[in-house]
């Protein structure tokens, strides 16, 4: 009994947060297949983690912990070439309405992976730098340095976009 | 929006902005999700079992990138491997079959294991018969030759813009050719990472590398690297990549790299 609302309670959750999951991954990404990948693998470890501890406490965080820790891990294997294999936009004629929205995953895509992990964690999820250098178990002034360098990369971004932005 | 003063609600917005155009996943699939977990548990208690019976027959099985070669690397500048490194499965000796006489000898190996000690990062859909990394051994020394299939339902950006990717990896050369059939094939040389090259306990070798960027989507990779010394290298480095360049167009080029829906 208490298992079958546990599954509920995962079911509603992986169903209530897996679009919100997607946008992260696919600012940690740049590539929409790659985040659907992503989020599938993270959840699938989220719902193995609650299963195995029996801990449905702050899930979300676990969800967030455990989707950029795939993502950077995943970024150091050898093979992940995500740079070179972005997609060919969906639709070639908006383009021009949304360079910026290109710029700025180009912008992403020039940062480390962690780099990239923090400006998303800091800007996107809007946690505060403990909670960012405590769900990447790295120091609060490794997170400032990478925000730092992920900010230069956003005003790159502006100062070459103009009056896009 | 003033250029030094991007503050951090501006920043949610330009990251908004890329997010633009993206298509949401639809809804669903929580089902499929499960069904997964659940796969893999049980996979893993298939795994676990294994292993006891392994170390009970006392024969325990290890994986690709284990065997041999140790920490590898130069010592006078001679060299020092004697056994190829890396398993010998049918998968290397068919893939051997594909290579010119005289490459060396071809096994099996995990990248990640060899690189990081870290077990292979498991891969969510379909390969090629040949996907994956092999150890190259010649003349004592030992490169590597990887095969990588990325599936796309339509062609990814580098077919269209090849070596003029705003976001391309740092390379030293970069050349490209289209075939007649459409596909496009990019050559780069010296490329390198920031995840791997970056890593200054090692030290690589000559880096080639192509890729296929198929008309119908997707692309195959292959790297032919002459291998790297430092940590954790398994073997001195080969005098040049296991492969020359055109014996690497060649190997992109053979249909039997290529997934089926590849083809």
């Amino acid at each position: 009994m208490v298992r079958r609302g546990a599954d509920t309670a995962l079911h509603a959750f992986v169903e209530g947060r897996r679009t919100a999951l997607f946008r992260s991954a696919y600012l940690l990404c740049g590539n929409r297949d790659e985040a659907e990948d992503l989020v599938q693998t993270a959840l699938v470890k989220v719902v193995l983690g609650a299963r195995r501890h029996g801990r449905l406490d702050n899930l979300e965080a676990y969800a967030r912990k455990t989707l950029v820790n795939t993502f950077i891990a995943g970024r150091r294997r050898f093979w992940r070439r995500e740079q070179a294999y972005g997609e060919v936009p969906d639709v070639p004629g908006e383009l021009a309405d949304n360079d910026t929205g290109l710029m700025v995953r180009a912008a992403l895509a020039g940062l480390t992976p962690k780099q990239r992990a923090v400006l998303v964690l800091r800007y996107w999820e809007d946690l505060s730098v403990a909670a960012t250098a405590e769900l990447l178990d790295m120091r609060e002034s490794t997170v400032k340095s990478h925000a730092a360098r992920g900010l230069a990369a956003m005003r790159a971004v502006v100062r070459e976009g103009g009056e896009h932005v | 929006m003033s250029l030094n003063e991007v503050e951090p609600p501006e920043v949610r917005e330009l990251l908004g902005r890329a997010l633009e155009g993206v298509q949401v996943p639809s809804g669903g699939g929580t089902e499929a999700l499960f069904a997964r977990a659940a796969r893999v548990r049980s996979r893993r208690r298939g795994v676990l079992a294994g292993v006891v019976t392994a170390v009970v027959a006392g024969s325990v099985v290890v994986g690709p990138g284990l065997l041999s070669g140790g920490d590898g690397g130069t010592k006078d500048g001679k060299p020092q491997v004697t056994q190829p490194p890396g398993a010998r499965t049918a998968k290397a000796a068919a893939f051997a079959k594909l290579l010119p006489a005289g490459v060396g000898e071809i096994r099996e190996v995990s990248m990640d294991y060899v690189l990081w000690k870290e077990t292979e990062f498991p891969m969510s859909g379909p390969v090629g018969s040949y996907y994956g990394s092999y150890a190259v051994t010649r003349d004592g020394g030992v490169g590597f030759i990887r095969v990588l299939n990325f599936t796309s339902p339509k062609p990814v950006a580098g077919w269209s813009h090849p070596c003029d990717m705003p976001t391309k990896e740092d390379s030293g050369t970069c050349s490209y050719e289209r075939l007649a059939n459409g596909d496009v094939l990019e050559f780069r040389k010296n490329w390198t990472h920031l995840a791997v090259m970056q890593d200054t306990r090692q030290k690589w070798g000559e880096y080639l590398m192509v890729t296929r960027y198929l008309k119908k989507g997707g692309t195959l990779e292959v790297d032919d690297t002459a291998g790297f010394t430092g940590r954790n290298s398994l073997g001195p480095l080969l005098a040049s990549p296991p492969l020359t360049r055109s014996q690497l167009r060649e190997l992109a080029l053979n249909p039997d790299l290529l997934m089926k829906s590849q083809r």
